[in-house]
């Protein structure tokens, strides 16, 4: 693996977006996730690739299913690991986020994994400190790592992007993933919808070349993947829609909607679901839904980006 | 005392001596000769090769925090960053701690007698800058406020905004008002357009600016009153203008610096010295804006200086305020933007002194001195050690610039700068 990768390496030395990366850079990502996909397979699922490297964890924002995902394929990486929680507000300021970092730093530690509640936090540390950096969530802005497992999970089931149709459902202004997930799956050809209620959708989206619906059934007629989003209450602090009685009724995917179509689709969820609000839990649970690839694929495509930035350092 | 400006270029339109190299007398403050060539024995003699000499630039509704946010922008720092930006007159806003909105305050902006640029006070509009209550602006104006605005805070009650701009109609007051309702966006960051939806941040869309700009000049017909539009930023905003204009009302209109000169594609990196309000914009609104201040829909530039403290700048994008600190570099800055040495002067100096009621400064013999002295094509850097305002934070600092203002003349006051 090391000598396969020693030849290839990204082109950036940080990992803040997916507007950062080329096609190259996705593709190289995916080759090197699915040797490590057969590693975490075997009975051994470690390997010494980043013995010497320590990592920290910073998340200024709750985070369960990815907090958990990097930490565990920093372990199976044989990565030096320290992880740092708190509340974003108590981070409201620069000079804290910049001083926390600074003093993490000064512990000698070589990467840094930051989840943060500001759009541009993981910018603002590249730009002060000398780790490397992976956004592992910025506001609403990029969630990067979840956008090439989702699109690494969907060429694992269909063989390819070029030309799929991919329909992002939900509240795509408050989604980073939704972001993340256009910029991907654009650079590898697919076609994308998102489909929401108005106010939930950026007035100027289509800028990105994706498609804009507020039709659930007809999008779902049209796709060949639909990735149901979390409704964000969190980051709404005014009202865009007036219920989620209303919202699961008008944009939740349930089964009888699925019932319909003549062709089956896969279903994915980026989690935490709200089970009866965005998706029905026999929609999340069919066999269509590739929910828990997605969780498994994650810990494969952060080994990925970690050993890849890992090698930028050495060479 | 007597002093000699040695072989300058005249550069003032309204001037009979415009684009003539003469000699300048001041004496007492006022300009007591200008001629080819004078030899005054007694004078101190000021000599430098291409020095321009222009009316004293002024502007209309730049920040300074004295009293409550001095460690922002003190009297003192406003007064020699603006004078090192060519600046004698500055009209202040009222947003300080207390704010501005009774005679008491508009007579503490008035005791700073002492510095080298004059400043005068913009009284507040309501009550505390809330937006409620109109202050007691007979008061006020006979206390020497200059105008009556919000400042920072756009007036959001249209009723509000109608008494306002019918209680100065007996001492036909000037109102100002940025328009912007912050309500269609509230937690807008940077213009509504592809660069926000790319970086995850709210917009501002161009319409939270027309919607209030429309309001106001209904308002402003229906009053007859006097309104400059604060701080355009789009190119929809100067149809609406240009028509109002056209019928006859009394309306400005200005546009601050930076929006003359970046667009929404300086903020994709999330520089913070970039977040402003109004929003830089698209490149088409940049050159509508141009183009409106050289066809003379837009009346003139403002700074829009709004220093910021450190704390609230270097950070994430979405937690740092709005503001930059610009006043030291406008004239370069225009300069930039393709404005030519000889328009600057009516942009910066005559059209904001008419808007305001000032005297004009005109370089005439035996008219008061208020004046700049700059070399335009000399090279010069904002730095740390040119720097005069308490914020860093410019969009050219350590940028290198062509122009450097040498001194300024307001009266007797008299501040030659290196």
């Amino acid at each position: 693996m090391d000598k396969l990768m020693a030849q290839q390496q990204l082109s950036t030395r940080h990992l803040l977006g997916i507007k950062n990366l080329t096609r190259e850079d996705i593709e190289l990502i995916f080759h090197t996730a699915q040797s490590f996909k057969h590693i975490i397979n075997r009975p051994v699922k470690k390997t010494p690739s980043l013995r010497d490297i320590t990592i920290a964890n910073l998340f200024f924002e709750h985070s369960t299913r990815t907090r958990i995902s990097f930490e565990l394929a920093e372990k199976r990486l044989s990565a030096d690991v320290i992880n740092f929680s708190a509340a974003s507000s108590s981070v409201k300021k620069g000079e804290t986020l910049l001083d926390t970092v600074n003093n993490i730093l000064s512990m000698k530690v070589d990467m840094v994994v930051i989840r943060h509640p500001a759009p541009g936090a993981p910018h603002f540390l590249a730009r002060h400190i000398n780790a490397h950096i992976i956004n592992a969530g910025d506001g609403t802005h990029e969630h990067p790592t979840q956008a090439l497992l989702d699109a690494f999970s969907i060429r694992e089931k269909l063989g390819t992007l070029q030309g799929k149709r991919i329909a992002i459902f939900g509240d795509i202004l408050h989604s980073r993933v939704a972001l993340s997930n256009i910029l991907c799956l654009r650079k590898l050809g697919a076609q994308v919808r998102v489909c929401g209620p108005p106010t939930l959708i950026p007035k100027h989206i289509d800028a990105l070349g994706v498609e804009v619906s507020y039709d659930v059934r007809a999008s779902l007629r049209w796709c060949d993947v639909a990735n149901v989003l979390r409704i964000q209450l969190e980051r709404q602090h005014i009202k865009y829609f007036p219920s989620l009685r209303e919202y699961s009724q008008y944009f939740g995917i349930h089964k009888a909607l699925l019932d319909e179509l003549d062709k089956p689709i896969l279903i994915m969820h980026p989690g935490p679901i709200n089970r009866g609000v965005e998706i029905t839990s026999d929609v999340a649970d069919s066999e269509h839904s590739i929910i828990l690839d997605q969780v498994e694929n994650g810990v494969a495509i952060r080994m990925a980006v970690l050993y890849l930035l890992a090698s930028h350092r050495r060479l | 005392m007597l002093r000699l400006l040695r072989q300058v270029h005249i550069t003032d339109p309204s001037s009979s001596h415009h684009g003539h190299i003469l000699d300048l007398l001041l004496d007492g403050g006022q300009i007591a000769a200008i001629a080819p060539k004078l030899d005054i024995a007694a004078a101190e003699v000021i000599e430098v090769p291409q020095m321009h000499v222009s009316p004293g630039w002024c502007d209309i509704g730049a920040w300074v925090g004295d009293p409550g946010y001095e460690h922002r922008e003190d009297f003192h720092s406003l007064a020699q960053a603006a004078a090192r930006g060519g600046y004698t007159d500055i009209a202040i806003w009222p947003n300080t701690c207390p704010v501005v909105d009774s005679k008491a305050e508009v007579r503490y902006v008035h005791q700073q007698q002492h510095l080298p640029v004059r400043l005068h006070p913009i009284g507040a509009l309501t009550r505390g800058c809330q937006g409620k209550e109109i202050t007691e602006m007979h008061d006020m104006r006979h206390a020497g406020a200059i105008a009556f605005s919000d400042g920072l805070h756009p007036v959001q009650h249209a009723g509000v905004m109608l008494r306002a701009m019918q209680y100065v109609l007996p001492f036909d007051g000037l109102i100002v008002n940025r328009p912007f309702d912050p309500s269609m966006v509230p937690e807008g960051q940077i213009h509504e357009g592809e660069v926000s939806t790319l970086l995850g941040l709210k917009g501002i869309p161009t319409l939270s600016e027309v919607l209030m700009l429309q309001r106001d000049i209904h308002l402003l017909r229906y009053t007859s009153s006097r309104l400059l539009v604060y701080g355009v930023s789009s190119a929809a905003s100067i149809e609406w203008i240009r028509r109002a204009k056209a019928e006859g009302l009394r309306i400005w209109a200005s546009v601050p610096i930076m929006n003359l000169l970046y667009t929404e594609e300086d903020v994709r990196t999330f520089d913070t010295r970039f977040k402003v309000l109004p929003p830089l914009r698209s490149a088409t609104d940049r050159a509508a804006l141009r183009q409106a201040l050289r066809d003379g829909t837009i009346d003139c530039v403002v700074s829009n200086h709004l220093p910021v403290a450190a704390e609230h700048k270097e950070m994430e994008f979405a937690f740092a305020d709005f503001g930059a600190s610009t006043i030291q570099t406008v004239w370069q800055a225009l300069r930039q933007a393709g404005f030519s040495i000889e328009m600057i002067p009516e942009l910066l100096a005559h059209r904001p002194r008419e808007i305001l009621g000032l005297p004009p400064a005109t370089i005439e013999e035996s008219e008061t001195a208020n004046l700049v002295c700059y070399t335009p094509h000399t090279p010069w850097t904002l730095d740390h050690s040119t720097n005069r305002s308490k914020s860093l934070h410019s969009p050219w600092f350590a940028q290198q610039l062509t122009g450097h203002i040498r001194g300024i003349v307001r009266g007797n006051a008299w501040m030659w700068l290196d």
